[in-house]
């Protein structure tokens, strides 16, 4: 327990802003230690523990996010290429704590996780096309469509 | 450049005010709880069933040991078609265990094929041993079914064991 009392808040954490819920949230953090438990002797010493810890939860969160919608689907699918001034209107706009977490809940999941991953879990592209198993350049194509998606949902 | 993420690595401890759920440490003892009763009680069927198998070694055995050795006599069609038939059950499913762990290699699944060779080893053992003194009569036919069928309903086990935590695995990954 005192694994759990120790990373709770900081797996919870990403856990809730991948899934948007907090009951499912709860459940993908729990189910997220009792996989580190059994899968501690898998646990590579050279590398980070937390880091390691972490991709357990974000790995359980998007399955839990799998569950609710077709993600990768959703992904391949909606390709087309933002406009370029699109991308301009972030700029522009006021930006508040609030606004943010209100606007990136309200995001349809597949955004929702692209932009977690990105702007809060510390990934880089290719590192969310690799868990994802899609094309970097599908990322970076729905990440612009995501923050676009957020930047009306702030302005709404 | 990218206005967004500046903006929130700036404001990274606002973001991070999060409060856990009340009661999830007391939820999380619980999930805990079961997931310990679900292991032992894995692990009681798996020796209850090699428990059984070598009960039903050790029986027949003792059996035999009373008979006198001129008892002894030459195999029947029938003994070697039954033994043939459980013998191919039992290789099809220690195959489709090893076949399973290749999928997906797990220090669950080693423990489980290991498990698996304890009970081929005390088939193995029966018929090196036992097989060749049998007499020719119906109660030895039945003994025989006993320990084959023992050795096939703990390899079930083992198999069925074996899928659940292949599909955990690839669940998990």
């Amino acid at each position: 327990m005192e694994l759990y009392e120790g990373y709770a808040k900081r797996l919870y954490m990403a856990c809730f802003r991948i899934i948007g819920n907090t009951a499912e949230a709860e459940e993908a953090m729990q189910d997220a230690f009792l996989k580190i438990f059994t899968r501690i002797s898998q646990y590579d010493r050279t590398k980070n523990f937390e880091v390691w810890m972490h991709r357990i939860a974000v790995n359980t969160a998007i399955d839990y996010v799998r569950k609710q919608v077709p993600l990768i689907e959703e992904l391949v699918e909606n390709r087309i290429e933002p406009k370029e001034e699109d991308d301009n209107d972030a700029e522009e706009l006021t930006l508040s704590v609030e606004k943010v977490k209100k606007g990136i809940t309200q995001l349809a999941p597949g955004y929702r996780l692209i932009l977690t991953l990105y702007l809060f879990e510390g990934y880089d592209m290719e590192e969310i096309a690799m868990i994802l198993k899609v094309k970097p350049s599908t990322i970076r194509t729905q990440y612009m469509r995501g923050k676009n998606k957020l930047v009306e949902l702030m302005k709404g | 450049m990218d206005k967004l993420k500046d903006f929130i690595e700036n404001n990274k401890q606002a973001f991070d005010e999060v409060e856990l759920p009340v009661g999830h440490a007391e939820r999380f003892r619980e999930k805990l709880n079961t997931q310990r009763r679900t292991r032992v009680k894995r692990n009681v069927y798996l020796w209850i069933a090699v428990a059984a198998c070598l009960g039903v070694l050790l029986t027949i055995r003792i059996q035999f040991q009373k008979n006198n050795a001129a008892d002894s006599c030459e195999l029947t069609q029938e003994i070697q078609d039954v033994r043939m038939y459980y013998n191919m059950q039992i290789t099809a499913v220690v195959s489709e265990m090893e076949e399973l762990y290749k999928q997906k290699q797990s220090s669950a699944g080693l423990g489980l094929l290991k498990e698996s060779q304890v009970v081929l080893a005390s088939t193995r053992d029966f018929e090196n041993r036992i097989f060749p003194s049998l007499p020719c009569s119906e109660e030895a036919l039945f003994a025989m079914s006993q320990h084959y069928d023992a050795s096939i309903t703990g390899m079930n086990i083992l198999l069925k064991q074996m899928q659940n935590v292949t599909n955990e695995e690839k669940i998990n990954n």
